[in-house]
């Protein structure tokens, strides 16, 4: 292919397309152990919970005794690290930059070594 | 010329509204730009659109905040240049920090795609100049646009007077009624402590020409001239 993209454009602009996605990539750890991070995501407890609030509705007409109900989600992650606090560290950054927003969010998580069974 | 570059995300759908809608501006030109490889230099304003970056997932806006487009964007919002977010780009502003609040499901979980009215609460902002108290009348179309944020940080939004836009009745009263998804303190849109970013949930670009059923999002746009030309008191800085 390589020899091909010299006098084809389409193949050197595929071949172009290659290289830049591989040199993105995050290069692969090596013998890193596995982690498994279960981050839980809720909103605070002074944020509004419409979704809750009719689930509530419907749990109550149900005829079950529900005074409140939160939603949230639960996202797990398999993620390589050098160790437990490095695993930490980055779930954190998982937390603070992209899973919760810190304005209507909170999250905990609890982290276990191996991966999901 | 005032030149206007259009963020494109993944699921972003209103850039050519956008780009539409400008082109009606005298001496504005626009650019759509992608968002990895969005430079900004030579811009003097960029605008966020609508649409439904990355399908939403994780919270409206949040996947888009980790675009190298929003490191560019706050380089060019600290440097003083113009910024507008409409609709899921108010969404990417407040998840990326450059203006205060978040935006939650709407209290009543229904997809509202109506007509509002809003209310102009300030004219210290570029794109809002001369329309204080004006009672503009514009689509939304959102799942996610009730605003909200912590007690200190609405009262610090409105003793600054950082609340651009309020959901109001036609004749401006910020009735319960007249609030669309259940925003805080009736907020369609707010701007940042320097005043030159600005997002709203309602469309500016839906409502530019008289065939769209309104224009008063031309009202707003057509401040980006005087803005520029320096016509335009100075009154956001």
């Amino acid at each position: 292919l390589a020899g091909a993209a010299s006098f084809d454009p389409v193949a050197a602009v595929f071949l172009r397309r290659c290289h830049e996605r591989c040199r993105r990539r995050i290069p692969e750890p090596e013998l890193m152990p596995h982690f498994t991070a279960t981050i839980h995501v809720r909103p605070k407890g002074d944020v509004r919970d419409p979704q809750g609030e009719a689930v509530r509705g419907a749990l109550r007409s149900l005829g079950l005794a529900v005074s409140e109900v939160r939603t949230g989600k639960e996202i797990v992650v398999t993620l390589e690290a050098a160790d437990e606090a490095a695993a930490r560290e980055a779930v954190r950054v998982m937390g603070n930059e992209l899973l919760a927003n810190p304005v209507i969010e909170d999250y905990a998580y609890e982290l276990e070594e191996g991966v999901p069974a | 010329m005032t030149r206007v570059a259009i963020l494109r995300y993944p699921g972003t759908w209103s850039e050519r509204d956008f780009q539409h809608a400008l082109s009606l501006v005298p001496s504005v030109e626009s650019d759509i730009l992608w968002h990895e490889d969005a430079r900004l230099d030579g811009y003097d304003a960029a605008v966020v659109p609508g649409g439904f970056t990355y399908g939403d997932y994780v919270r409206a806006g949040a996947i888009a905040k980790i675009s190298p487009a929003t490191r560019e964007l706050r380089r060019f919002a600290d440097a003083g240049k113009l910024v507008l977010g409409s609709c899921n780009g108010f969404q990417i502003l407040c998840e990326a920090g450059l203006l205060p609040g978040a935006l939650l499901r709407n209290s009543g979980l229904e997809f509202r795609c109506d007509w509002v009215h809003m209310r102009v609460e300030s004219d210290r902002t570029p794109w809002t100049a001369g329309l204080r108290g004006a009672v503009l009348r514009m689509p939304i179309a959102h799942g996610e646009g009730c605003w909200t944020a912590s007690d200190e940080m609405l009262a610090d939004v409105e003793s600054n007077g950082q609340v651009i836009f309020r959901y109001t009745d036609e004749r401006g009263g910020a009735t319960p009624a007249a609030n669309p998804n259940g925003s805080l303190a009736s907020v369609a849109g707010v701007c940042n402590e320097g005043r030159n970013v600005v997002g709203l949930m309602p469309h500016p670009e839906r409502c530019s020409e008289a065939l769209l059923g309104g224009t008063d999002g031309y009202r707003v746009l057509a401040n980006l001239a005087p803005a520029m030309a320096g016509t335009a008191p100075a009154v956001y800085r």
